[in-house]
């Protein structure tokens, strides 16, 4: 920067400490713009954005004295930005409205469903497992859940007892649930989150 | 690839506004728990002079299609654990499941599920946290080793020589808590949640005994010179080298001893029955917490339903025509919340597998469905008709 500049800076920041009000005006006109484009980028809603500004604008205001050790105004307030809107997001987390207004922006995303490499990668998965299922298994379990079939339904089609079904459900559940394990590793852990999303659409399970 | 790197790439998705809706999911639960404040905080912001360049955190360039791909291997992983634990598939190409229909529950929060946690108390009154302990050698009794093997799991091994010192260790589970222990003559035990096992670090003596209070699964290492006995509330189960599992909870009004393998006898004051693999005996727990129709001297003994009684330990609950009494006490210890009931409560049975390792708001919207509803507020659970 030219030695106007950071003269102006420097002198800038000397005045908001002494409490001049043309230079907090000067502040804001000079910065505000960059201050509330970090907001956004942190919290993407232009409200909440908005109000993170402003917050931070009037702590400055009224705290002052802590600009005195601060060298570089610019790249301080977009520091202090970053850090106040990771706050925010952190309280917006634990809320479901604004974590879901906040979610909206990415609404028309690709997800799960809209995603080719994923369901190709899902359907080879389980159509692997299902082939290690015998076929007595495999069978019920696709009447199960792929028609969602009770099991007494499941039961009087193929003329077995009740019991059998389940029998055979809880082994072929186990298979799933290890082979998943086997190939998914850790990442079975990181992805139980996902299914908070995912609950929503599934279908209702229809065993009574 | 290492959490790290993936943790990275979803940060960076979130601000450059690519994520899908899952990943938001996941960025915020991840945000919540503290796993990516080092590196929002390791975006580059340093000092420097004024630029005219846009404030943008430098962030590296979106990444080459192979590493999206192993990112997105969570979303595969999410989509089975739904498979497996609440009963949903997705087959068709490009079909979106179904919207479940509108339920009236009211969640305010969510709960996790268990998980390995267990508190171990040593002989001379140390106590130890088996949840947060590292794995290996955890201490020393006399001359048994006690070893964390695995997450979940712990060890005892007798050094050289034949044992000097006896001493009572316990280990106990907390609600939402499981722990599976070997002891010191190899005999596997497998806890579920608020129970506990009381158990010398050493088997010396004529015989083998333990203590239990709660539920836990048993795999007695053979040794016909000492046979191995469990006291549980007033009874006592005499084996010789045989899996069975018991479940003493005392709310649940009955002890129920269920075997798998070998034999086992049964021992209440006067009166001793011998099971079967396969078979189940029912005794009361005497004074007001019986079960209705159960009788406090003597046992009651009939076939068992495998399955369900070891669900457990594989995972799942397990229901079979279960009223909701039943189903909400298991859900009450697995996730530590307090049950509490609004009008009469229904009289309708609930059965089916559900997985263990989901959130409790997603178990009980595999449960609700038509036959009842929920509030859950921090750890209240309030069932409604």
């Amino acid at each position: 920067m030219t030695e106007q500049q950071k003269y102006n800076e420097k002198q800038l920041l000397r005045d908001l400490v002494a409490g001049d009000e043309e230079a907090y005006k000067n502040m804001y006109e000079l910065y505000g713009d960059a201050v509330f484009k970090m907001a956004v980028r942190y919290v993407k809603s232009e409200e909440l954005a908005k109000d993170v500004s402003q917050d931070i604008f009037i702590k400055i205001w009224e705290k002052r004295e802590m600009l005195a050790g601060v060298e570089y105004l610019r790249a301080w307030l977009l520091r202090v930005t970053r850090n106040e809107s990771i706050n925010v997001l952190r309280a917006a987390g634990k809320s479901d409205i604004a974590k879901g207004e906040i979610a909206r922006h990415f609404q028309d995303n690709p997800g799960f469903f809209e995603d080719e490499t994923l369901q190709r990668d899902y359907r080879l998965f389980i159509r692997r497992t299902l082939d290690s299922l015998s076929p007595r298994s495999r069978e019920i379990f696709l009447l199960c859940r792929e028609q969602g079939k009770t099991y007494d339904e499941v039961a009087a089609a193929l003329g077995i007892s009740r019991n059998v079904v389940r029998k055979h459900m809880v082994a072929s559940l186990k298979k799933f649930r290890d082979a998943a394990e086997d190939e998914l590793g850790t990442s079975l852990s990181l992805a139980l989150p996902l299914l908070a999303l995912l609950q929503e659409i599934a279908a209702l399970s229809r065993h009574k | 690839m290492k959490k790290e790197e993936l943790h990275r790439q979803l940060i960076d998705r979130y601000l450059d506004g690519t994520a899908s809706p899952e990943e938001v999911e996941v960025f915020f639960h991840l945000l919540n728990r503290g796993e990516l404040d080092d590196q929002l905080e390791d975006a580059p912001m340093e000092e420097v002079p004024p630029e005219p360049a846009p404030m943008e955190a430098v962030s590296p360039e979106p990444a080459p299609v192979r590493r999206i791909a192993a990112w997105k291997k969570y979303s595969v992983a999410a989509a089975v654990i739904l498979l497996v634990g609440a009963g949903v598939f997705f087959l068709q190409q490009g079909r979106k499941a179904p919207v479940s229909a509108p339920i009236a529950n009211v969640f305010k929060n969510d709960v996790a599920p268990g998980g390995n946690k267990a508190m171990l108390t040593l002989g001379d009154g140390r106590q130890i946290v088996l949840d947060s302990a590292e794995k290996g050698n955890l201490a020393s009794q006399g001359k048994t080793n006690i070893v964390k093997t695995d997450a979940g799991k712990l060890a005892y091994s007798a050094t050289t020589g034949a044992p000097t010192t006896v001493l009572y260790n316990t280990l106990s589970t907390p609600a939402g808590g499981q722990y599976q222990v070997t002891l010191a003559d190899g005999t596997k035990v497998w806890l579920n949640a608020l129970s506990k096992l009381q158990f010398p670090n050493a088997f010396t003596g004529k015989d083998r005994t333990v203590d239990l209070t709660g539920e836990a699964y048993f795999e007695i290492a053979k040794d016909k010179s000492r046979p191995f006995m469990v006291r549980v509330n007033g009874m006592q189960v005499q084996v010789l080298g045989t899996n069975f599992n018991i479940n003493a909870y005392t709310d649940e009004g009955e002890i129920r001893t269920t075997l798998l393998e070998g034999a086992v006898r049964l021992v209440k004051g006067e009166i001793s029955a011998p099971l079967k693999p396969g078979q189940q005996a029912a005794t009361g727990v005497g004074g007001a917490g019986n079960a209705p129709g159960i009788a406090v001297s003597g046992f009651s003994i009939h076939n068992a339903d495998i399955d369900q009684v070891m669900a457990w330990k594989n995972g799942f609950f397990s229901w079979d025509a279960a009223d909701v009494h039943t189903v909400m006490r298991q859900i009450s210890r697995w996730y530590g919340v307090e049950i509490r009931y609004e009008g009469t409560p229904t009289k309708a049975l609930f059965g089916g597998e559900i997985g263990r390792d989901l959130t409790l708001t997603q178990v009980l919207t595999g449960l609700g469905k038509s036959k009842v509803h929920f509030q859950l507020d921090g750890k209240i659970l309030t069932v409604l008709p």
